[in-house]
């Protein structure tokens, strides 16, 4: 029985080659730092577009692009950029944004508003374990991350090391796994320093955080799109192959001003501005 | 209905029949079992690749765990995983079996008819929940109340009290109708020949009951272990060991944290991916132990009962302890024995004190207490007298009771105060708008309900089947304990295992897609051992007269248990369809990969299309939504109420066969 329907389903799953005219279901999987934007391009364009159904999951970049290139997700959500053996099983990439990386601390801690790249390369590293060491008060800096494999903590460490070389992360950061936990968990502790998608950080609006500069660059979307602020990573897209029809569509919608208003709306920022 | 005049000719009919049933249960049990061995071989298969490129024995010593650097050193995650399991045992077994003992032996009918699905509705609370509240109470909590010992909170205490928490119902639970299926003879001959009650709870109820209560602590220690969102919010995550090793407020790693944390950016097919694996494989291995450890103890204790016979190492123990008793008299034996306790409660005081003091002053500190707490429980309740003993351990168990019941309402109440706001009809019928920040969660709720009756529908009659089955017509030989042990095993598999292994099979070889099937198979295999398990022992403990007495009056083994066995065993098979119903209600991690989507603007049309759920959909407000957090928990609420609904129909059938055959 099992057999029979699963022969009923692989007849009618994933037949989409792509026209726009015929209803067209586009599987999307991948990042949840880019769900909250596709969460809302799939409700503006199932308005614009009624005969395109998308079907929206979030189990993760890498998932996501396993699913694209095995054939259960048309489109692939990804934080980070393509790696190389993704390129290879024939992922191509198309960036729909940008995401500043924000610095926060615990509002608690209201001595300290700025850190330079050093000191954060520092801190992160255990080199400096004190607030004090760094203009705040006497306590032990409570260091909370990202957990190994996010797309976020990657991009993060990537800038530290090209600002210290030398950078290497310590054993001991407390690791939360996702940017909501990690907000909460900064708001909640005492004397605590963590990294978020700027996005979330600034849609928030939670007081029990603050946003720190970064070598005296306030974090708003302006610097990142200026170039000023300089811990920013890409938001991208994939499909195996070139992407055509119904999600070639889509791709360029969100490239499109409307889809680029959402991507701003949310607190990333826009490529084409 | 036996006694018609067609018996002869029925007779024959029913012997046939019952043939045929005898196959049927075992062609089910089988299929159980089959497919949860399928699981067990997808796992080792996937390990495979980094056995080959670390080796093992280099994958568990190692100390560094950085996979995006190759290092692969497991070690401090599975010391993590050991030391807050433990802890949490340490924490929940006195507490749950107190409170089981409390419930079986001393609570007024009433107050136990309303207390054990209080009990129960802790399984029912979605584990994110329990991650969240953790973070946001428990964590800043042990920051205030042990600033010397931690800084942030984050520590392998907290874990210890979450998981404790979350184990609590299963313990409490199963022990409960471990205790009340003591035959009532025991009690009345230990009452006649002058014990008082707390005496006959201590020396004849509960050893009587131990192979169940034993159960109980494996299905607890399982949900500990394999337990991934509640904790990984509240342990720190750091992959190192404590300093000092017993030290509870350091922060730790277990390996179900570190499977869900790198699991989902994991290149599918790398060498990290198979790293996860192996580190499953590891945890399943470790529960097999525990397993193996505690039917042993079982063992040990029940052969005064049963008279089962020994095994090697029991002979052994028996032989050394009469030739020690024999040179050295019983009496030094005995003071050896309690050399041995005083050692250990000793050792344990030292560990605690020592982390709060320097090392001279924590041993003569543990030395005091030691020595304090010696001569309250041996002089001072013999001078107490046994009546005030057991008005003393009365009073402790409504202790307990109370303590819990606090937990409960401090839990359930946040959330029910926190939700409260967000319930209104729109945001029950209406669609989620805007990335789920507005609108409403109604196909959450449909896809929930739609899931939980397709697990129900698969899981609950394979699984009372074939544990009837085990119970019944297996025996005890070989094969059915391991098919136990696999399905002990199991049972404290992380519901991550299982949403991969859904993923992998129904999803992408079966190809279903991502589907309510696919999630409803999925679920159902996560709480098959449960059932299982608690099936088994529910018809083991139905009394061999009521099978006598039946067989005795012509009727066939299928008829027996049918009509005989199953209904007296309703009870504990309702309890355990109501834990495991409970739990994959709020399970994320098994339905997140196989059947659910972030957002859906319209019902789908057949079990082949994706659905949205309550658990996920709290998961992805809780970790990236924009969402207010009172539509977070008035979503967690909406989950409560119906787990609560489930379990009053529960209670119903309860209620109705314990009046049957009490």
């Amino acid at each position: 029985m099992i057999a029979g329907v699963g022969v009923y389903a692989l007849t009618n799953h994933g037949n989409n080659d792509g026209s726009t005219d015929e209803s067209a279901e586009i599987v999307v999987n991948g990042s949840t730092t880019v769900a909250p934007i596709m969460t809302i391009v799939k409700e503006k364009y199932e308005a614009l577009y009624s005969s395109v159904t998308i079907q929206l999951n979030a189990t993760g970049s890498s998932t996501g692009a396993a699913a694209a290139i095995n054939g259960t997700a048309d489109l692939a959500m990804l934080s980070r950029d393509l790696k190389e053996s993704e390129i290879s099983d024939g992922l191509h990439s198309y960036t729909i944004g940008k995401d500043g990386i924000a610095i926060i601390v615990n509002s608690g801690v209201t001595d300290v508003s700025n850190l330079t790249m050093q000191q954060i390369a520092d801190i992160y590293a255990g080199k400096i374990t004190n607030w004090n060491e760094v203009g705040g008060a006497d306590a032990h800096i409570n260091l909370i991350g990202r957990e190994s494999n996010s797309g976020t903590r990657g991009a993060f460490e990537e800038l530290l090391t090209k600002a210290d070389s030398t950078f290497t992360v310590t054993s001991s950061m407390i690791e939360m796994n996702s940017n909501n936990a990690l907000l909460t968990a900064v708001g909640n502790t005492a004397n605590a320093i963590g990294y978020v998608s700027l996005g979330i950080a600034l849609t928030a609006g939670s007081s029990a955080v603050a946003i720190l500069d970064v070598g005296g660059v306030h974090a708003t979307v302006a610097n990142v799109v200026a170039g000023t602020y300089t811990l920013q990573r890409s938001l991208n897209l994939a499909t195996k192959g070139e992407a055509n029809g119904a999600v070639l569509d889509l791709i360029n919608w969100i490239l499109g001003t409307e889809g680029q208003k959402i991507v701003e709306d949310e607190g990333y920022i826009p490529i084409s501005s | 209905m036996f006694a018609t005049g067609q018996q002869a000719l029925g007779k024959r009919r029913s012997a046939d029949s019952d043939r045929i049933i005898g196959w049927v249960l075992a062609a089910v049990a089988s299929l159980a079992v089959l497919t949860l061995v399928f699981i067990i071989l997808f796992i080792a298969e996937n390990s495979g690749k980094v056995i080959g490129e670390e080796g093992l024995w280099s994958f568990i010593t190692g100390g560094i765990w950085r996979p995006y650097q190759s290092e692969y050193g497991a070690s401090s995650l599975i010391t993590g995983t050991l030391l807050v399991t433990a802890g949490a045992v340490l924490f929940a077994f006195p507490l749950g079996l107190g409170l089981a003992v409390y419930l079986s032996e001393m609570a007024p009918v009433k107050v136990r008819r309303f207390l054990k699905p209080a009990v129960e509705l802790f399984a029912g609370i979605p584990s994110v929940v329990y991650g969240f509240l953790g973070l946001i109470l428990l964590v800043p909590m042990l920051a205030n109340l042990f600033s010397g010992q931690t800084t942030s909170g984050f520590c392998w205490l907290a874990g210890s009290m979450l998981l404790g928490v979350m184990a609590l119902p299963e313990i409490v639970s199963v022990s409960d109708d471990a205790l009340r299926s003591v035959p009532n003879t025991y009690r009345e001959a230990s009452l006649g020949l002058g014990a008082t009650k707390w005496e006959t709870v201590k020396k004849v109820i509960v050893p009587a009951a131990a192979p169940g209560i034993a159960a109980a602590a494996i299905l607890g220690i399982g949900r500990a272990i394999g337990e991934t969102m509640a904790v990984m919010m509240v342990t720190g995550n750091t992959a190192l060991l404590p300093e000092p090793l017993w030290n509870i407020f350091a922060t730790v790693r277990t390996l179900t944290a570190t499977i869900a944390m790198e699991m989902p950016e994991c290149v599918v097919g790398s060498t990290g991916y198979s790293a996860l694996f192996l580190l499953a494989l590891i945890l399943m291995v470790i529960i097999l132990f525990i397993n193996l450890a505690a039917r042993a103890l079982v063992a040990r204790s029940q052969r005064r009962f049963t008279g089962t016979p020994a095994g090697r190492f029991e002979i052994w123990y028996e032989k050394r302890t009469a030739q020690f008793m024999e040179v050295c008299g019983r009496h030094r034996l005995q003071l050896l024995r309690q050399a041995l306790k005083t050692a250990l409660v000793f050792v344990f005081l030292f560990f605690i004190v020592s982390l709060f003091a320097p090392f001279g002053e924590a041993v003569v500190l543990a030395a005091i207490v030691t020595a304090a707490l010696g001569l309250l429980l041996t002089d001072g309740v013999r001078r107490l007298g046994r009546r005030r003993v057991q008005t003393a351990a009365h009073c402790g168990m409504a202790a307990i009771a109370v303590f819990v019941m606090l937990l409960l309402t401090v839990i359930i109440g946040y959330v029910v105060i926190n939700g409260a706001p967000a319930l209104s009809w729109s945001f029950l019928t209406e669609f989620p708008r805007a990335g789920g920040t507005a609108g409403g969660i109604y196909p959450a709720i449909v896809g929930t309900l739609e899931l939980l009756a397709g697990t129900a529908l698969i899981a609950l009659p394979v699984g009372v089947l074939a544990g009837t089955y085990l119970a019944e017509y297996a025996g005890d030989g070989k094969i059915s304990r391991l098919i136990r042990d696999a399905v002990d095993v199991l049972n404290g598999t992380p519901s991550v295992v299982f949403g991969l292994f859904g993923l992998a099979a129904l999803v992408t070889w079966l190809g279903l897609g991502i589907s309510l099937l696919a999630g409803c198979v999925t679920l159902a295999l996560m709480v098959l051992p449960v059932i299982i398990r608690t099936t088994q022992e529910a018809v083991r403990q139905v009394p061999p007269e009521l099978r006598e007495a039946s067989r005795a009056l012509g009727a066939t083994k299928a008829q027996t248990v049918f009509h005989v066995v199953l209904p007296a065993a309703l009870s504990g098979i309702v309890t355990g369809a109501v834990l495991s119903l409970g739990r994959a209600a709020g399970e994320t991690a098994p339905i997140m990969f196989t059947a659910t989507v972030v957002i859906e603007s319209k019902l789908g049309n057949s079990i082949l299309d994706p659905v949205m759920a309550l658990p996920y959909h709290l998961y992805y407000l809780a970790s990236e939504g924009r969402a207010d957090p009172s539509m977070m928990y008035g979503t967690a609420l909406v989950l409560l109420i119906i787990v609560l609904g489930m379990f009053a129909v529960a209670t119903a059938i309860r209620i109705r066969s314990e009046r049957r055959s009490r």
